[in-house]
């Protein structure tokens, strides 16, 4: 039998790079498989991608080592159009990979220029954008669609050239939720319907658990784990050592286990409610003779009870905020009242589309309310320059390449602390108090652009930081990187909070939202829906749905545990509560 | 968000569905006939004419008026000065000290404005009007090769992408407290490298990027490439090639052969 894959002792090192980026990759994959790839930043995943394809070695050079058989012709003797028969591939960036104006034109672009039959062509763009259900779409301009619209509209043009091989590199970790949702659903049908062979780079492990046959973790380069998803999430440990991050069920299967002595495998959120339903059927009619909702939340962890918009003297306010972009009447904003009151933590959540980063840009003025004010310091931004507000307010953009400019790090560090027009004395210690806080002095020297996005990251936060802005706003802080680089992030910026800066992030990431802010605002076309503690935000079911949240992995389960209470927000909390509550016997 | 792709409007109407080369000629053929023109009446009457054209392609008056916002400073110019630099003989209107402004210079420079408002409507019937898959497809007909073709219209397509690349960066600068608009004329230009850095390794990146989502789409395979939506010149592209034609003709034959001046 031909395997759909073959990799033998793979080794491949770029043109220009001394150390080998793969450094031997032994895989099978049987035909009809769904094989998910994890790995931290840097370990190769997308390199091994581009070897299935033949861009590796016929495109981008370099040298390669070992063998690599797909349908069991090895990709060194056939050319990249010929293995673009046989294997799709989908990228991150939406930006580059559509590169046509309009949709039908998208998914014709590689038949056309395989020289298929224009007849021939019109049935595999019906047949593509069908299964993908993007049908409707078909005369759109592929920039006016939505990320998880781009990204079918990307699978698409993968299938119309007819492949048996679909290889994604992280096709959804730029995605909303509803995008990812959309996305997945579509590979899920591929594989039943189609009987594509699918290999798929990801981080969310739980999405991952829901979808694959197989889970593979490379790191630096190597295979270290390869099996089914029980066998290779379950191993909590292992993934954590490879700086990735388990699915929250697996990481409380263990914690269970090892204190109750149980023998729990939890891979999914519905396997882990069957398991621990009969175990908790009587904590839940406990719970329910708590009436007070207030001693339920002081029962599960003494924290202060979080009051929005009660501060007497708030640091940034908006008062009905309405905003649209000049030249359209499309309400961007709609009517926003919000005080962020000096040490907040606020999380942002909601769709893309719904507003946040306009919002947040008008807190350092980059944009202007079309009508209603936003007050930063009690002082109205319409009569600030930007430049003037960037004593106040500092905002760290997503994509850190956007600000990086500087031969070294450590210039990079100082250059908003020149803007300020401080004395060179003043620079000097602040750049090196920065550095030491972020962890950036044994890199200070580097230039900022070799480094990986996890550390580049890190430098456009410290660029920020040093102008001791009393505000940070970070838009989507750890969007990309792995899950430990991320915690790592987090626990810095929840360092500067401690320290006293009021801090704003947006995310996509539920947890993130769940463990580290202390106020946690959700947004939904314009408004805002939700303005409260995290834990009260995560109990509003009905109001999440709506925006097309899932609250985090955790908090479902304890949710469907015991219905009326108070959400938990993290393992650790999950297992005290419950613990308190003597169930374990 | 996008200039560039605002230019096409998505109508149904003749003007859409005409050939692009078609268009082009007529394009082309209008504008040599805007030169030849030279009597102001005729020429107001040339563009009332041109605009009735435009606006058949359902493109709305609010495009036409875009090209005449667009158009103003140089129409203004034209009329302010063609008269105050280019003396014609004739009944002077008024006189400021040197400067004497006579009816019949008024006159050329006024046409001279409306002629150039001319040339703008009908670059624009074309843009408004032509996909640029019919651009290239058009452009690849009449002997480009495809690769140029390709190259040409990504090119267009990518210009709002590093136009939202560009103030994306320039946000960024600015919060962290650049300010572009001070500075003597030497800082400012020190100021943009701040800009031009990221933007260059953007660029990079994104062309990297994209050489390689091009060719897993097998760009540049060996075999003969086909066109999902191939050019076929209708009866109507033939007639309305006829009528551009014999109009030019017309033109021509009353200009030189007749000599009669228009």
């Amino acid at each position: 039998m031909t395997y759909a894959i073959e990799v033998q002792d793979a080794y491949y090192r770029y043109l220009s790079s001394k150390d080998f980026v793969l450094k031997g990759i032994n895989l099978k994959v049987k035909r009809g498989e769904f094989v998910s790839v994890m790995g931290p930043t840097g370990a190769g995943k997308s390199t091994l991608c581009l070897t299935l394809n033949g861009i590796i070695p016929h495109f981008l050079g370099g040298e390669l080592v070992g063998q690599v058989r797909i349908l069991g012709r090895d990709t060194r003797c056939c050319d990249v159009s010929e293995l673009a028969q046989k294997v799709g591939l989908v990228f991150e960036e939406p930006e580059s990979q559509l590169f046509c104006t309009s949709v039908e034109d998208e998914v014709a672009f590689g038949p056309e220029n395989l020289g298929i039959p224009p007849t021939e062509i019109r049935k595999r763009i019906d047949w593509a954008l069908q299964v993908v259900r993007m049908i409707e779409y078909k005369h759109k301009p592929p920039f006016k669609l939505s990320g998880g619209q781009k990204q079918r509209v990307a699978i698409a043009a993968a299938l119309s050239m007819l492949p048996e091989i679909l290889v994604l590199d992280e096709p959804i970790s730029g995605l909303d939720p509803i995008g990812k949702m959309e996305v997945l659903s579509v590979l899920g049908d591929l594989k039943k319907r189609q009987e594509m062979t699918i290999i798929m780079v990801e981080h969310e492990s739980e999405e991952i658990a829901k979808f694959s046959d197989r889970v593979m973790v490379l790191d630096e380069g190597k295979i270290i784990s390869d099996g089914g998803p029980r066998e290779v999430l379950g191993d909590v440990e292992k993934l954590k050592r490879a700086k990735l991050c388990p699915p929250q069920v697996c990481e409380l299967a263990v914690t269970l286990n090892k204190r109750w002595e149980k023998t729990f495998s939890f891979l999914t959120l519905e396997e882990a409610k069957q398991g621990l339903r009969e175990l908790f059927i009587k904590p839940i009619r406990t719970i329910k003779t708590i009436k007070n909702k207030e001693n339920k939340v002081k029962a599960y962890r003494s924290e202060p009870l979080f009051y929005p918009n009660s501060g007497n003297h708030p640091i940034i306010s908006a008062e009905n905020l309405c905003f649209a972009y000049e030249g359209t009447d499309n309400q961007v904003l709609k009517n926003i009242s919000l005080k962020i009151n000096p040490g907040d933590f606020v999380a942002i959540i909601g769709q893309n589309g719904s507003g946040k980063t306009t919002l947040v840009k008008h807190f350092n003025g980059i944009l202007k309310p079309t009508r209603g004010d936003v007050y930063v310091e009690n002082i109205n931004t319409r009569e600030r320059t930007v430049a003037e507000l960037s004593r106040t307010v500092g905002y760290v953009y997503q994509n850190p390449d956007h600000q990086i400019f500087c031969p070294t790090v450590e210039e990079e560090v100082t250059f908003g602390l020149r803007n300020l027009g401080l004395s060179e004395q003043e620079i000097e210690e602040r750049a090196e108090s920065t550095l030491r806080l972020m962890g950036l002095g044994e890199i200070r020297e580097k230039p900022p652009t070799v480094l990986g996005l996890g550390e580049r990251r890190k430098v456009s936060l410290a660029s920020v930081v040093s102008m001791k802005t009393p505000v940070l706003i970070l838009d989507e802080p750890t969007t990309g990187v792995d899950w430990e680089t991320s915690l790592g992030l987090m626990e810095t910026i929840r360092e500067l909070n401690e320290k006293g800066h009021t801090i704003i992030v947006i995310t996509h990431n539920m947890r993130i939202a769940a463990e580290y802010a202390n106020r946690t605002v959700v947004m939904g076309n314009g408004e805002i829906l939700l303005d409260s503690s995290p834990r009260e935000v995560f109990s509003q079911r009905g109001i999440l749905k709506k925006a097309f949240l899932v609250p985090p992995q955790i908090t479902q389960l304890g949710q469907s545990l015991h219905v009326s209470g108070m959400p938990v927000l993290s393992c650790e909390e999950f297992y005290h509560i419950f613990s308190k509550l003597g169930v374990q016997s | 968000m996008s200039v560039i792709y605002d230019v096409y409007v998505d109508r149904r109407s003749f003007l859409h569905g005409l050939d692009p080369r078609v268009k082009l000629s007529g394009v082309i053929v209008g504008m040599v006939i805007t030169f030849i023109f030279s009597s102001l009446p005729l020429v107001l009457v040339y563009y009332i004419l041109l605009v009735a054209v435009l606006l058949s392609a359902k493109v709305g008056m609010r495009n036409y008026l875009y090209i005449v916002k667009l158009m103003l400073p140089i129409t203004v110019l034209i009329i302010v000065f063609w008269p105050i630099f280019y003396h014609e003989g004739g009944a002077v209107l008024f006189q400021l000290g040197p400067l004497r402004v006579s009816l019949p210079s008024l006159i050329r420079g006024v046409t001279l404005a409306v002629r150039l408002n001319c040339l703008a409507i009908l670059a624009y019937i074309f843009l408004y009007t032509t996909t640029q898959r019919q651009m290239i497809k058009g452009s690849v007909k009449l002997g480009l090769p495809y690769k140029y073709g390709t190259m040409l219209s990504i090119s267009v397509r990518y210009l709002p992408t590093f136009g939202g690349i560009i103030s994306m960066i320039m946000e960024a600068q600015k919060a962290r407290g650049l300010e572009l608009e001070r500075g003597s004329f030497f800082q400012r230009i020190k100021k943009y490298v701040t800009l031009m850095v990221p933007t260059i390794i953007a660029a990079l990146k994104m062309s990297d990027n994209l050489a390689i989502a091009m060719e897993s789409r097998a760009f540049g395979a060996p075999m003969k490439k086909t066109y999902l939506v191939d050019l076929k010149v209708k009866r109507r592209d033939l007639i309305t090639l006829f009528f551009v034609l014999s109009a030019f003709v017309l033109v021509l034959l009353t200009k030189f052969w007749l000599q009669i001046d228009i």
